[in-house]
């Protein structure tokens, strides 16, 4: 069985305009994150008292806070936060659930049955009350928002991986290969890996998308970005205090992350249509079908 | 039935006692020295000293945990570190205001998701099916803060461009005062409905698709009906059946929406209590008012199973 060619999936992900959108949005998220760290139209800390409440215009393009701090700069900042959320809570998220997966899977059924009735339980738990538990226990942090959500979901990801896993281990080809000698390394690394990331990766996707949102809950909250730290949800509190002066303050920020976490739920959509190869082999008919 | 029941009641006490030990844990055992942490660094000797009583450190952990589990069977969940009040009577005082709230929610969520789904799923090839369709994946995305605060903006008393409901607030008077409460709780209530209602506006929607592609409807529509007709008289069950078994996986969205938004709104209810309560170290508070929230989660869950196990044909016929 030929590996699914690179280039190929991209070019199916793009040609949707939900792929296009998506990857172009998270895209110039990241950018923007990026560029923040040496390059903001106005540095963060500049206040000035006499331009501050301005609304949009040539100066500040999205007006000025309550000291006249810029608010496009604070936006484009806000959106480091936002990646590392997402980055690492995704990452977690992968190593739990990916682990959990495997050895539920893989292992005999006295020791995966346990497991997976704990899976079954965890999955109940909400992930914010998760993060306020650590929060109490451990002080808030950003760490403590992507390791609710990491472990939260990661729960999800299992889940839904492991019967992917037990489909493939257990399908007659697997067999072939290891009735032709193939070790359980070989197996993992040429059968189960490649048919298992598909499911894998778009589950993983839909992570950031609540990675992003708790964070904007917990740090609005005061549970998750420290202050003074950039971050779309501590924008969202700061605005809502002035609320009565400046009402059009609580656009900006919540509009970031709206537009950001719609991006990365159609990339996940288009994700599972682009990658999954049941889908795909359907389309290219002229190539023979294999069972 | 009755070994449904009985393994469902015993996956839910289990679900309990998990709760119960990873709240103990996290709380009492992962962080060190609780009572220095809770009192601080410039807490004197006698202050943790008394911490530590009070908490019930000086036993062994095991003892702590079974002195708490014991506790919990006759509802005595201790008392705040720093009001001495019990947490028991200070969960049935704001439950108060986030039963009602949750519930308001939930009737504006199914009442959003069936209206519109099922008029989305009907008109799913025309312009308003698809335009519903869209709006509904774009608010999945809005976080429920945001929206808050942009109800705030518009309909809030006071900053708000129409100003005709409070958006801060609950009358001191509580339920004293019925219809000043039920205000209080409308924009709230309307937040946390909406974002809830669009994401079960979907799983209608494709339910809906479903039923019409279904043998039962198509023959309906052979004898004459129209489709909304044959849709509305033998599709619904099924719709309202998937509804069901969704909505299961919202209660957990609908607790958490409403820790954020009681605070949003300034509403005292369990969940800013409990927002309170971490940024205070009231740590018995805290256990008590997660296991709350995750006992709700877990118990309103276990409800929404039997009640698809009694209704739906097809799983009684299958324990049978």
């Amino acid at each position: 069985m030929s590996a699914p060619g690179r280039p190929q999936w991209i070019g199916e992900l793009l040609r949707r305009p939900a792929g296009a959108f998506g990857s172009a949005v998270v895209a110039i998220v990241a950018a923007a994150a990026l560029v923040s760290l040496f390059w903001t139209p106005y540095p963060l800390l500049q206040q000035s008292v006499a331009e501050r409440w301005q609304g949009p215009g040539a100066r500040h393009w999205l007006g000025t806070d309550q000291i006249g701090r810029d608010t496009l700069s604070w936006l484009l900042a806000g959106g480091r936060t936002t990646v590392f959320v997402a980055f690492w809570a995704t990452l977690i998220a992968a190593a739990v659930g990916l682990a959990l997966a495997t050895l539920t899977a893989l292992s005999p059924r006295r020791v995966a049955e346990p497991v997976i009735v704990l899976v079954d339980i965890l999955i109940a738990f909400p992930v914010l009350l998760i993060a306020m538990l650590l929060a109490a226990g451990f002080g808030g942090s950003l760490w403590v928002v992507v390791t609710a959500v990491g472990v939260g979901i990661g729960m999800n990801v299992a889940r839904v991986v492991r019967p992917e896993i037990r489909r493939v281990t257990g399908s007659d080809y697997v067999l072939a290969a290891r009735a032709g000698g193939v070790g359980p390394a070989g197996i993992l690394a040429r059968h189960v890996i490649p048919n298992v990331a598909a499911v894998a990766i778009v589950q993983l996707s839909y992570v950031a998308a609540v990675a992003i949102l708790a964070e904007a809950g917990l740090s609005y909250l005061g549970y998750g970005a420290p202050a003074g730290t950039p971050s779309w949800g501590r924008s969202l509190a700061d605005s809502q205090q002035y609320i009565a002066v400046q009402p059009a303050s609580v656009v900006w920020p919540g509009l970031a992350i709206a537009v950001t976490v719609l991006a990365i739920t159609l990339l996940g959509d288009a994700l599972r249509e682009a990658l999954d190869p049941r889908l795909r082999r359907e389309r290219r008919s002229s190539e023979p079908r294999r069972r | 039935m009755a070994r449904f029941l009985v393994r469902r009641l015993a996956l839910l006490a289990l679900g309990l006692l998990v709760a119960s030990l990873a709240i103990f844990l996290v709380l009492r055992v992962l962080p060190g020295d609780v009572a220095q942490l809770i009192a601080g660094t410039n807490a004197t000797p006698e202050q943790v000293a008394g911490i530590r009583a009070g908490l019930g450190l000086d036993r062994s952990l095991p003892g702590q945990y079974l002195g708490w589990l014991g506790g919990l069977l006759h509802l005595d969940l201790g008392r705040s570190l720093l009001t001495n009040q019990t947490v028991a009577s200070a969960l049935a005082e704001r439950a108060g205001v986030t039963v009602p709230l949750t519930a308001m929610a939930f009737v504006i969520a199914v009442a959003i998701a069936l209206t519109l789904g099922v008029y989305s799923g009907l008109r799913h090839d025309r312009p308003v099916g698809v335009a519903i369709g869209f709006v509904s994946q774009a608010l999945a995305a809005v976080p429920a803060l945001w929206m808050g605060l942009l109800l705030i903006v518009v309909f809030g008393e006071g900053v708000g461009l129409l100003g005709v409901l409070p958006g801060n607030g609950f009358p001191d008077a509580g339920w004293g005062r019925p219809g000043a409460a039920f205000a209080a709780l409308v924009l709230p209530a309307v937040t946390i409905g909406l974002i809830e209602g669009v994401a079960l506006l979907r799983f209608v929607r494709s339910a809906v698709l479903d039923a019409l592609g279904q043998d039962y409807v198509r023959a309906a529509a052979a004898r004459g009906l129209t489709r909304t007709q044959a849709l509305l008289r033998h599709g619904l069950p099924n719709v309202g059946l998937s509804l069901l078994s969704v909505s299961a996986l919202q209660i957990a969205a609908l607790v958490t929406g409403a820790v954020v938004i009681e605070s949003l709104f300034n509403l005292p209810g369990v969940g800013r209590m409990l927002v309170g309560d971490v940024g205070n170290r009231d740590l018995t508070k805290v256990q008590g008012e997660v296991l709350f929230l995750t006992g709700l989660v877990l118990v309103i869950g276990t409800l929404v199973d039997v009640a698809h196990r009694v209704i739906d044909p097809r799983q009684r016929a299958e324990a049978a």
